[in-house]
């Protein structure tokens, strides 16, 4: 397989408050992503979909790399992330992975986003 | 309810919560299948067969709800005027807990 350009990890939770973080240890959930997942780097932010999460995503999206978010449903995601991504030229839908990981062990959460990953074609464990 | 204060304040002393518009829902039930908080409650036999149930529950500075909201039926408190009264309460309390 040819050098694929990686993927950026955004994890959104709601401002810390949601109760569907609850049952995760956001910071080591975070941690393991960074360190065992095959991204270029993951990262939390407080709630993505308020007005200074869309100044961030602005900025953010100007580097043109493909996100994974993990947060809360995605055709909420879709819904409140489209407008965003079209102002800097993307397509919500093909260049970012909506993943709903609320209401979840780290481990479960950990699966789905690795998982996700292997579809695009990034192995976690076969790292060079 | 997992936590009962945002930024120090507590969640009872901030106001942040939907505001349904009668005159526009039209019962679809959208929001409530978004909200995982139980901040909504569906009444089907009641005049409002969606009321703000508990508003404590919302999420601060969360719209999310009224953006599942194809009639624009929800409204939020100004977040201007929400975000100046944390700050009020804070400097009440002593400022940087």
């Amino acid at each position: 397989m040819e050098e694929k350009e990686r993927l950026g990890f955004i994890m959104c939770v709601c401002t810390g408050k949601c109760p569907g973080f609850q049952a995760m240890d956001i910071w080591d959930f975070i941690n393991q992503v960074r360190v065992e997942l095959p991204v270029e780097y993951a990262f939390i932010h407080p709630q993505l979909c308020e007005e200074d999460g869309d100044r961030f995503l602005a900025d953010f999206l100007k580097a043109n790399r493909k996100v994974i978010i993990g947060a809360c449903a995605p055709n909420m995601q879709k819904k409140m992330f489209k407008q965003a991504f079209k102002d800097a030229g993307l397509d919500v839908e093909k260049d970012c992975v909506m993943l709903d990981i609320r209401d979840m062990t780290n481990e479960k959460a950990f699966g789905i986003v690795k998982d996700a990953l292997k579809k695009l074609g990034f192995e976690g464990d076969e790292e060079e | 309810m997992s936590e009962s204060t945002f930024m120090g304040v507590p969640r009872d002393r901030i106001d942040w919560s939907p505001r349904i518009d009668y005159t526009k829902c039209n019962y679809c039930m959208e929001c409530v299948e978004f909200c995982p908080h139980q901040v909504l409650e569906v009444n089907m036999d009641a005049e409002k067969k969606l009321i703000v149930k508990n508003p404590n529950n919302c999420v601060i500075f969360c719209r999310a709800c009224s953006k599942t909201c194809g009639l624009d039926a929800i409204d939020f408190p100004n977040k201007n005027e929400t975000t100046a009264h944390i700050k009020e309460i804070r400097k009440e309390a002593g400022g940087n807990e």
